[in-house]
């Protein structure tokens, strides 16, 4: 596979005040999973969503090829290529998915069928979209495979995922994510899975990718060592908003958001046997019935009386750094 | 200094592994845990680490008597376990508890959180029905849950308030020591820091010693002050965790702390990556397990098995070369 030149400010794809609602089969009732975000990806860097369970971030990154429920109700707009994809047709879309847009899920286990063999299940993009057969398919298959850095791919190709390892079949998910060269790989939890070792290099990988092919990539995480490694932007999400966003060092060294700051203080950092963690408080609310004003308000200690009754639209807090908080301030 | 809570020698577990009936007299073994010793003091958190099929499960297995040892012995407040009678392994199975990953799979969906916490208790039978109450009571108090949780099913509770449930029901018997098996791998970020918490805080409230598995390596180093690294059966790294974890000794802990996702967009990354992969415990190449995939390795390591030996800052470390490792 031959690297690629860029323009790292090339658009790749953008998402205007993109809004789900998901309706919830226990009692019908509508959960808006995901409200009014908005975000472009670029060619060559990497948009980490981050955020707890339920906060949405997988549902954002899902309605970007709209593998939603057939009850999910999408607004707003996906700029990819001149067109809007939630305008599109499901014909349209098919044509789309896996050639320009592709996805890499967390459980290579799952994502890969145990009854065909590699090489059958990295053929078929490769002659669905790309319309290779023969030898050219099959020089193909044997160049992914080495570009994710499987050796012996010729082997390998005749052999069932119940052969290899975890992190093995991994690279294989990412080797037919990347088969026809797409324009934007949406990768959810793609680590979570593998073991340390495998996990970091991993990530390498998609990073090379990222760099070498100008794939904008969009890394759906809840670890921020992850976003910390391979990310260039960073959208941290709670109860279904952007509550900030912005390039990676500003997030992690001078973060505005109080759910940010609270998330970043609350985890390990690698000190030995240190005391206590500083919490957050209580639960992540139920969407359902989300409280009036800011969504985090009931759990922040830097709350106002102000924060339960007003929401905050998002501010400019910095360069392309936003932040949905009355306290947050430009430096 | 005190007697150990839980003593640790030479601890193996060997599965035999194809057809009696063809491979008469030369049955293949499996040697998943191969002669392992370690110790955890009263009111200590001692760490595990390493990656799948290093052995972690199988030592955690025959801690809990759920399989036999091949070799070795455990000894609990210095008594034998292995060769007890009935009552003393009955005793000793009260006060060595685990508390499991996933709080979504550990808890029974069918019984209500008062069952699941006085199900040991009513296992043992010494208490009545009313003593048993207040002691389900106790212990809701103890983890941080209100009372009126006791009628209520699992599936009412978050992530976080069902493994402070699955804490609950692991104290019930009073244990000295409780087996952490990544307790706070399924939790979201900010619940972790409120388990980790509660955890921390019944240690010195209670003095338990606790035995953490994880591959989170901020966890362990967050909780431990003794960690020890396991490769292929056996533990070839043991000490202190600021010293294996920043000056390593064995190159395979150097490669596996050198793979930490350190929450640091500026933090330098130096992954080290090993050659080849992991061999198979059924035959364990010769000498030292980890030579065909170490960078420092040299003819006399397919000869010689390494012993663990004390190395810098109180470690102790299983490599022939340990002073030729920052060359790596």
């Amino acid at each position: 596979m031959r690297p690629v030149t860029f323009d790292e400010t090339a658009v790749a794809l953008e998402a205007i005040n993109l809004s789900v609602t998901l309706r919830r089969s226990r009692d019908g009732a509508d959960i808006p999973a995901v409200n009014g975000v908005s975000f472009t990806l670029y060619r060559g860097r990497t948009l980490g969503i981050v955020g707890e369970s339920g906060c949405g971030k997988s549902t954002t990154a899902m309605s970007l090829l709209r593998l939603l429920p057939r009850t999910a109700r999408i607004a707003g707009q996906i700029r990819f290529r001149g067109e809007d994809l939630l305008a599109a047709s499901e014909e349209r879309l098919r044509a789309i998915r896996g050639r320009y847009i592709s996805m890499i899920f967390q459980d290579p286990m799952v994502a890969l069928d145990p009854l065909f063999t590699i090489g059958d299940q990295l053929a078929e993009p490769l002659r669905i979209h790309c319309g290779l057969e023969g030898d050219a398919l099959r020089a193909r298959q044997v160049e992914l495979l080495a570009a994710v850095g499987i050796s012996t791919p010729e082997t390998r190709l005749t052999q069932y995922p119940h052969q290899m390892s975890g992190g093995m079949l991994q690279r294989i998910v990412g080797a037919i994510a990347m088969s026809c060269n797409p324009d934007v790989l949406i990768a959810d939890e793609p680590t979570t899975a593998l073991d340390p070792r495998a996990q970091a290099s991993y990530l390498d990988l998609l990073k090379m990718f990222g760099e070498t092919y100008g794939l904008a990539l969009v890394m759906v995480t809840h670890d921020m060592g992850v976003v910390a490694r391979v990310c260039d932007d960073v959208l941290v999400m709670y109860a279904g908003q952007a509550v900030e966003k912005g390039p990676v060092r500003q997030i992690f060294n001078a973060p505005k958001h109080p759910y940010t700051r609270a998330l970043l203080t609350s985890i390990p950092n690698g000190e030995v046997e240190r005391e206590w963690l500083p919490t957050i408080a209580g639960q992540p609310p139920d969407l359902s019935r989300l409280p009036p004003g800011c969504s985090f308000a009931p759990r922040c200690s830097a709350a106002q009386e102000r924060c339960s009754r007003e929401a905050q639209i998002e501010r400019v807090v910095g360069d392309r750094h936003r932040a949905r908080c009355w306290r947050a301030v430009a430096p | 200094m005190t007697l150990p809570v839980l003593e640790v020698s030479g601890l193996a577990k060997h599965y035999p592994v194809g057809s009696p009936w063809f491979h008469r007299g030369e049955r293949s073994v499996v040697r998943a845990v191969d002669g392992i010793s370690f110790s955890i003091a009263e009111g200590e958190t001692f760490g595990l680490i390493g990656e799948s099929g290093c052995g972690k499960t199988t030592t955690v297995k025959m801690l809990l008597g759920l399989e036999p040892s091949t070799a070795g012995r455990i000894l609990f407040q210095g008594e034998e376990v292995q060769n007890a009678d009935a009552a003393t392994l009955r005793q000793y199975r009260a006060q060595i508890q685990t508390v499991f990953q996933d709080p979504y799979s550990s808890l029974s969906p069918r019984m209500r959180v008062e069952e699941i916490i006085a199900e040991p208790l009513i296992t043992d039978g010494r208490l009545s029905a009313a003593d048993r109450r207040d002691r389900v009571a106790e212990l809701l108090e103890v983890v941080g849950l209100p009372k009126e949780a006791a009628t209520r099913f699992p599936h009412e509770f978050s992530g976080g308030q069902r493994q402070r449930i699955a804490i609950a029901r692991s104290l019930s018997q009073r244990p000295r020591l409780l087996i952490l098996d990544e307790p706070v791998s399924a939790l979201d970020v900010s619940i972790r820091a409120q388990v980790l918490n509660l955890l921390r805080d019944l240690q010195q409230r209670l003095g338990l010693s606790y035995l953490l598995i994880s591959h989170d390596f901020d966890v362990v180093a967050h909780m431990c002050r003794r960690i020890a690294v396991m490769y292929l059966g056996r533990i070839v790294e043991t000490g202190p965790t600021k010293i294996v974890r920043d000056r390593p000794s064995h190159p395979y802990s150097k490669a596996l702390f050198s793979a930490v996702l350190a929450p640091d967009p500026d933090a330098v990354h130096r992954h080290i990556r090993l050659p080849g992969v992991p061999p198979s415990p059924i035959d364990p190449p010769s000498g030292c397990r980890f030579r065909t995939r170490c960078p420092l390795a040299q003819p006399l390591c397919a000869e010689v098995e390494p012993q663990l030996l004390a190395g810098a800052g109180g470690a102790l470390a299983a490599c022939h070369f340990t002073e030729r490792i920052d060359s790596m």
